[in-house]
């Protein structure tokens, strides 16, 4: 029993960093161009193009690692969800170092 | 009647003569025999020497017999294949290995960035609020783990596969989490 609710609470908590990820992503995508409005700019094709990435990005690895943990236990449900969001948080990582932000507005 | 008891009296004859063959191929035989044994006791003379090695050799397939015919029925209740009683060749030990090191060498410069980011981000994160702050601090730091989890991931995952899938999915990972920052002059 206690095991179980670990196990919840750790999935719930997982969950939890998924959605922040989406939240922020979406933030970004909202947020950015109003600022480039204001400084006179616009967001261009590649701009949204990462913009929506982000959005995406934590979505697509959550669904993933649900996927490929439907036939497991528990505990190896939740190393694929931690994974998963490992690997989500490295490329958004990646693509906030690479991908310079001034590349977004034209 | 004189015929008749003549002619048993050869076959009598005959008889004796007979016994006394088969007696002899009896005693042949049994020198044969005991010859024969007498060799095979000579052959058990020699593997007696043999004997203390040779029973380990017979010994070990039975018991990895019994292990598997034992393992057998759990690992079926535990719906897992047989293959993992089986050992790894030494050659996916060191592809294993070979990546692993790879693996190692990402976490590290993962960890490199996680670190420029989440100082570069502290200063941004103060103005805002603190529980993004300390969320956006846990995605960073989560990040350079992203390798040594695919890897124990794969491992988990792939236990009692082929090994070709096993390094099919380690070779994703590499090509998927490759640090593209490291390479900041290309871009």
């Amino acid at each position: 029993m206690a095991g179980k609710i670990t196990g919840w609470a750790a999935f719930v908590l997982l969950t939890g960093l998924y959605v922040y990820m989406v939240v922020a992503a979406v933030g970004n995508l909202t947020q950015l161009p109003e600022m480039a409005a204001q400084l006179g700019l616009g967001v261009n094709a590649t701009g949204w193009f990462w913009l929506w990435l982000g959005v995406v990005l934590p979505v697509i690895g959550y669904a993933v690692a649900l996927f490929a943990g439907r036939k497991r236990r528990g505990g190896a449900r939740l190393l694929i969800l931690t994974t998963a969001l490992a690997v989500v948080a490295a490329l958004q990582l990646e693509i906030s170092l690479v991908v310079p932000p001034t590349s977004f507005f034209m | 009647m004189l015929f008749k008891s003549s002619s048993v009296s050869v076959l009598q004859a005959f008889r004796e003569v007979r016994l006394a063959r088969l007696v002899y191929m009896g005693i042949e035989k049994d020198r044969a025999s005991r010859d024969a044994a007498r060799e095979s006791s000579l052959a058990s003379g020699w593997t007696v020497e043999g004997q203390p090695e040779l029973q380990p050799k017979v010994r070990v397939p039975q018991t990895g017999e019994l292990v598997a015919g034992l393992a057998d029925p759990l690992l079926d209740e535990t719906d897992t294949t047989a293959d993992d009683v089986k050992q790894m060749s030494s050659g996916a030990l060191v592809l294993l290995g070979v990546i692993g090191g790879v693996y190692l060498l990402f976490t590290f410069v993962w960890f490199s960035w996680a670190n420029a980011a989440s100082v570069a981000n502290a200063s941004v994160a103060s103005t805002s609020g603190s529980l993004g702050g300390v969320l956006q601090q846990i995605v960073f730091w989560v990040a350079p783990f992203a390798p040594a989890l695919w890897f124990i991931s794969v491992l988990v995952l792939c236990r009692g596969k082929k090994v070709w899938r096993m390094s099919l999915w380690l070779g994703l990972g590499l090509v998927v989490l490759v640090p593209l920052p490291m390479f900041g002059g290309l871009f």
